[in-house]
């Protein structure tokens, strides 16, 4: 690999590592969110800094072209990280939702002791 | 009429408009029977209306989806004791006087779950034909997987007994849209469900809860929560609650 390329991969990879780290430092980003991105950023330098772990990649994949191999190994990277992050979004959004309830239940106990709700059949003791 | 066992739940997102009649007939067929109205993030005067007219209010803060809203109610219902409940939405499509009607099913002990069925009988109702289109087809998937002879796959009057509003306060209860894949719950689980004819109207002003690109991904999120319920076990939907 020319020692220009080798040399804007390596500065990339520890620049996203660093941003990563200072993200975590500043609660801007949890730490168990902040692990696969790290990965990344050391595979990335590994990738840069050493040549024959992408021949080899390819070589297992069966691909000369290691630029391809690289891009897919990419992307790929990508679907995952998203596919994880699809995954804490749900997991949250069903816990936003329980939580809308509960605060529900929370504003109605404290408007019972109201007007509210006399007009039909008014309140009834928990069975 | 005051049927302390029962509890009446509305689901509502912005009907100030409609809301003053529906509960005016639930009082006018129902009696003191007890009424919560789930506000589901409404942002017109809609709790007012609720408020003014006597109705214990439920207000969600923010919208979070039909099907959550329902739900709501439910877990509502189970904490304060209640044996019965009965739906309906509060834009007046369903008419309060089928209430007893749904809920007679339910007392008598026929099903855990009567739904109210505007097909079963003639009626003035007259769906688009895409909607029409889309109701006989999760209809018949429905009808095939339950053995049962299901008319009206997406009716939301419907009354529940105890048993049944328990089941529907699980994860598994869908947000968004409870309708065929909530009936194949019911029978995966072993709750029985009988419908029963009903008159709806068409929404007043015209709204239908599925429209343009939304009707797309209704049917895209119909049909893979109905695979999704077909690959869980019976077990894994009873632990669920």
């Amino acid at each position: 690999m020319p020692p220009r390329q080798l040399f804007t991969a390596a500065v990339l990879s520890i620049l996203l590592i660093v941003t990563i780290l200072e993200l975590v430092r500043r609660g801007r980003l949890k730490e168990e969110y902040s692990w696969i991105w790290i990965i990344a950023g050391f595979m990335t330098l590994v990738t840069g800094l050493w040549m024959g772990f992408l021949r080899k990649i390819s070589f297992l994949i069966g691909s000369e072209n290691t630029g391809a191999v690289f891009l897919f190994l990419a992307v790929f990277f990508l679907v995952l990280a998203n596919l994880h992050s699809a995954t804490k979004i749900s997991s949250l959004s069903e816990k936003i939702r329980i939580l809308a309830q509960e605060v529900a239940f929370l504003k109605s106990g404290g408007e019972e002791e109201s007007s509210e709700g006399k007009a039909f059949g008014g309140a009834k003791e928990k069975g | 009429m005051n049927d302390k066992d029962t509890l009446i739940i509305i689901s509502v997102f912005n009907e100030e408009q409609n809301l003053p009649a529906v509960l005016s007939d639930i009082k006018k067929y129902c009696g003191e029977t007890q009424v919560a109205v789930i506000d589901d993030g409404s942002t017109d005067g809609s709790v007012e209306v609720a408020r003014s007219q006597g109705a214990r209010v439920i207000s969600l803060p923010f919208n979070t989806g039909y099907g959550n809203a329902l739900q709501t109610g439910y877990k509502y219902a189970l904490r304060n004791g209640f044996e019965f409940v009965v739906q309906l939405d509060g834009d007046g499509q369903h008419n309060p006087a089928d209430i007893m009607k749904l809920l007679g099913v339910v007392k008598s002990g026929e099903a855990d779950v009567a739904v109210g069925s505007r097909f079963l009988e003639s009626t003035s109702y007259k769906p688009g034909i895409v909607r029409r289109a889309g109701m006989l087809l999760f209809a018949k998937i429905v009808s095939f997987i339950t053995n049962y002879p299901v008319t009206d796959p997406t009716s939301g009057f419907q009354a529940l007994n105890r048993k049944a509003v328990e089941f529907y306060t699980s994860d598994l209860y869908p947000s968004d849209y409870p309708d065929a894949d909530v009936l194949i719950m019911l029978h995966k689980v072993g709750l029985r469900m009988k419908e029963a004819p009903v008159a709806m109207r068409a929404n007043p002003e015209g709204r239908a809860m599925h429209a343009g690109f939304g009707i797309m991904y209704y049917l895209f999120k119909m049909f893979l929560s109905i695979f999704v319920v077909l690959l869980r076990s019976r077990g894994a939907l009873r632990k669920e609650r």
